[in-house]
């Protein structure tokens, strides 16, 4: 087990250094040159050429490739170009906002989802059911940014029930829309799911004879049919959930969140190297840990799993 | 099987990892009644004068930092830490009488030499800041930046409140350009102590403090009860982060901001409102919206190509149609309430039949091909595709190139696209900065003149305007120059644009300042605001 361990981790450091390699190319494959994010509107030759030495941005790339990855060994992922931040501090700071809105959000979905999802199938083809299947219809449709809007001027603007936007110190208010607002499409996506796996459970022999034992309908559809339709959804919540991590760019910049998505895109647009390495240097790392954590947990769970 | 529970264990881990983050959260921002909730587009990238040359980062530290002296709500330059000052007879050096009883928010008192200290340090490497143009004129600047020299000569400290600047020769603007964010006093124990994060940890002897910035998110400022001059009305200014306009306008609707720029497309909603109307507020921008043409790039180096673009295009109806009541044509790059604007001159007039006449003398009588390059925005782009068709009609077949800004910035840079949608905003309220860093051959690419314009007689004009301190002369001097480079056509020439403000009913004393950095937040108040 020990040596399956440290072999894993071992196995972590190319995956890592390939992340970084790539994105390393692209930068610098893409066009757009970092330094003129620094400098503003006017400025003069000189100071172009001064600021690329003082960043090293002259020295040839394997140079600076090295250089970079150094500066991660030692947990130092430079500074930003643009605002001369530390490159760690700011993901820091604003991972923790993307985890709490990609929590909320999949909390959202999930719950709506499955309640929609549900009804529609227990009652197939009565009014429920087609209500039901034109709201995931239209949360599958209708792009992000405009439930964003919808929301804000119904809610906040109109009817003053809840913040417009802004995070608010991470109060649970100011987290309602922008999560409804990031879990409806996943929430039409699991209706629609519950929905399908559900008609196709319900008419299965062990649900049949667990009618026949006489359990009540509630207890037939929660714990008997859902259990087994809840296997394909847990796979879009865990692949929605991953996607959120690595920040939802429209529903930050609608709801004014300050999270890694908004931050990564804004580092793009600046070509603001060190942040785009390390966010995704990050956002790597956190996957790979998950999933690296998720196998050895599983042996530990299943006992029949034995890693040699 | 094996696959779902794996799922299900990355779920059940990352709910853990959540909820331990919910359980951390922390309390919202403590706001009062007498806090002035403002906002920004984008966090200001910066807090350190030296280093800031974003709108934001430049208002933002116009608040927590003082200069020596500072912008009026107009064009006029005030005194500052600085009481009065004397202009030496050739016009080259400055003396600066500082006030006494000036000091940092860590209780030192401003000295002159924390001025020498703080342009120094924008000029000099470690600070890399790219606004060491703002003192190239000083005296020994350049011998100071090249290393020669270590310190710069035109700057000497008298005494403890005496301050005096040499230039190399006489430059009218100056005054101005000590009003600018790079241009404030910084104390040099705080700079060393915090070093690359002093940019975080701002320290001056403005109106100000910062006392909190959750990036991305809020900036909340303190008054400084210790501030030399009058003080605020208001105990705090809560600048919110909001990239989104329709954001901006839920907030203002919700009675959470004091003030909003009113959106193009919401303008006819808001004017017609009788709720609102007695607080809206318009005021010109100083600003110009041109499409730059590269002048060195043939067919563009004819000057008969350049003015068929401009008579081929109906600017007049595309602000009407596009933009209703919010800009004013361009019939020069001087902005209407500069020195040196010149209402008397005419804008091309819309003549289509002269463009393809100019075209056909340029040797182009089938008309000839073309690409406009421009940042992503949808509002751009309806304006260039008006413009397309218009050109379409003269027999100029123009493609939309659209680029995020980054590269916008470096093709326009290096001289690649025919043409391009730019704007160009005062840095300095003088109508030298539309003139010489956008036509003066010096300032070609970088230096802001991307339409490579290059005319040697209006080379000698600018750099005669520069040096004349007589505001007659030198506004005849700036009229002459702007209605050359009209004449050549170096742009096709847009607008002027207006803001439209409105604030709440609450907020008193709210005035526009015609510079992003003029408004100390002096004189707003707030009174009767639930």
């Amino acid at each position: 087990m020990t040596e399956y361990i440290i072999r894993r981790i071992l196995l972590v450091i190319p995956v890592l250094l390939g992340v970084t390699l790539v994105t390393f190319i692209l930068m610098y494959v893409v066009p757009g040159d970092p330094v003129l994010s620094m400098v503003g509107e006017r400025y003069d030759q000189q100071t172009l050429e001064s600021l690329r030495e003082e960043l090293h941005l002259n020295d040839p790339l394997p140079l600076q490739y090295l250089r970079y990855i150094w500066g991660v060994v030692r947990g130092d992922l430079g500074r930003s170009f643009v605002t001369r931040r530390p490159v760690m501090e700011s993901i820091l700071e604003k991972f923790p906002n993307t985890l709490r809105l990609a929590f909320s959000a999949m909390i959202v979905a999930t719950l709506i989802g499955l309640v929609v999802g549900i009804i529609s199938a227990v009652k197939p083809y009565s009014i429920w059911d087609r209500l039901s299947m034109t709201f995931a219809l239209a949360g599958i449709s209708v792009p992000v940014f405009w439930v964003g809007l919808i929301l804000i001027l119904i809610v906040a603007v109109k009817f003053q029930l809840l913040p417009p936007s802004g995070f608010g110190g991470g109060n649970i208010k100011y987290m309602i829309l922008p999560a409804i607002t990031l879990g409806t499409r996943s929430a039409a996506f699991i209706a629609r799911m519950t929905r399908a796996n559900m008609l196709e459970v319900i008419h299965a022999d062990y649900i049949r004879t667990a009618r026949s034992k006489g359990l009540r309908e509630f207890w037939v559809i929660n714990k008997h049919a859902l259990r087994n339709v809840l296997i394909p959804i847990i796979t879009v919540v865990g692949m929605d959930f991953g996607s959120y991590l690595s920040g939802s760019v429209l529903t930050e910049s609608i709801f004014a969140w300050p999270g890694l998505g908004r931050f990564t895109l804004l580092a793009i647009l600046k070509r603001d190297f060190p942040v785009i390495q390390g966010a995704v240097l990050f956002m790597a790392v956190i996957f790979v840990t998950v999933n690296l954590a998720v196998d050895l947990l599983y042996s530990v769970l299943d006992p029949r799993i034995r890693y040699e | 099987m094996k696959e779902n529970r794996v799922f299900g264990l990355r779920i059940a881990l990352i709910i853990c990892l959540g909820t331990a983050l919910m359980a951390g959260c922390g309390g919202g921002t403590g706001t009062g009644n007498k806090v002035y909730r403002t906002y920004l587009s984008a966090d200001p990238t910066t807090l350190d004068p030296a280093l800031s040359n974003d709108a934001g980062s430049g208002e933002v530290c116009a608040l927590i930092y003082d200069g020596l002296v500072r912008f009026g709500v107009g064009t006029e330059i005030l005194p500052d830490v600085a009481e009065s000052w004397q202009i030496s007879p050739d016009s080259r050096t400055y003396t600066f009488h500082l006030r006494s009883g000036v000091r940092f928010t860590n209780g030192r008192e401003v000295t002159a030499g924390d001025f020498k200290y703080s342009f120094e340090r924008v000029m000099g490497p470690r600070a890399k800041s790219s606004r060491g143009w703002v003192f190239q004129d000083i005296l020994g600047a350049g011998d100071f930046m090249d290393g020669r020299a270590r310190e710069i000569a035109g700057i000497q400290v008298l005494d403890d409140r005496t301050l005096e600047i040499t230039l190399q020769k006489s430059f009218a603007p100056f005054l101005g350009f000590l009003a600018m964010p790079a241009a404030l006093v910084v104390p040099r124990e705080e700079v060393e102590r915090w070093g690359d994060d002093f940019c975080q940890h701002p320290v001056g002897c403005g109106p100000w403090i910062l006392e909190e910035w959750v990036h991305d998110d809020h900036l909340m400022l303190k008054r400084n009860e210790d501030y030399f001059g009058a003080k605020p009305k208001l105990f705090g200014v809560l600048y919110r982060i909001i990239p989104e306009t329709m954001t901006v306008t839920a907030e203002f609707e919700a009675g959470n901001l004091d003030w909003m720029n009113i959106p193009t497309a919401e303008f006819d909603r808001w004017a017609d409102d009788p709720r609102w109307k007695p607080y809206i507020y318009s005021q010109l921008k100083l600003q110009d919206t041109y499409i730059g043409i590269n002048n060195q790039k043939p067919p563009f180096d004819d000057i008969r190509v350049r003015r068929a673009l401009n008579h081929a295009v109906d600017v007049a109806t595309i602000m009407e149609t596009i933009l209703p009541g919010r800009r004013i044509q361009a019939h020069g790059a001087i902005p209407p309430g500069l020195l040196g604007y010149d209402a008397g001159r005419q804008p091309y007039s819309y003549d289509p039949a002269r463009a393809r006449e100019l075209l056909t003398q340029a040797g182009y009588p089938q008309g000839l091909k073309m690409e406009i390059w421009k940042t992503q925005s949808p509002t751009v782009t309806r304006i260039l595709e008006a413009v397309q068709a218009y050109l379409a009609d003269a027999g100029i077949r123009a493609e939309i190139i659209a680029r995020d800004w980054g590269v916008l910035k470096q093709a326009i840079n290096t001289g690649q696209p025919d043409a391009y949608y730019l704007n160009w905003y005062a840095d300095y309220p003088d109508g030298e900065n539309f003139l010489f860093p956008l036509f003066h051959s010096a300032n070609w690419g970088g230096g802001g003149n991307r339409a490579r314009y290059k005319n040697q007689q209006v080379d000698v004009l600018i750099e005669q305007a520069r040096s004349t301190l007589d505001e007659g002369e030198r506004e005849t001097l700036y009229r002459q120059i702007d209605g050359m480079v009209f004449d050549q056509a170096a742009w096709l020439y847009l607008w002027h644009p207006k803001v439209f403000v409105v604030h709440q009913p609450w907020l008193k004393n709210y005035r526009q300042h015609l510079m992003f950095n003029a408004d100390k937040l002096l004189q707003v108040d707030i009174q009767g605001r639930g």
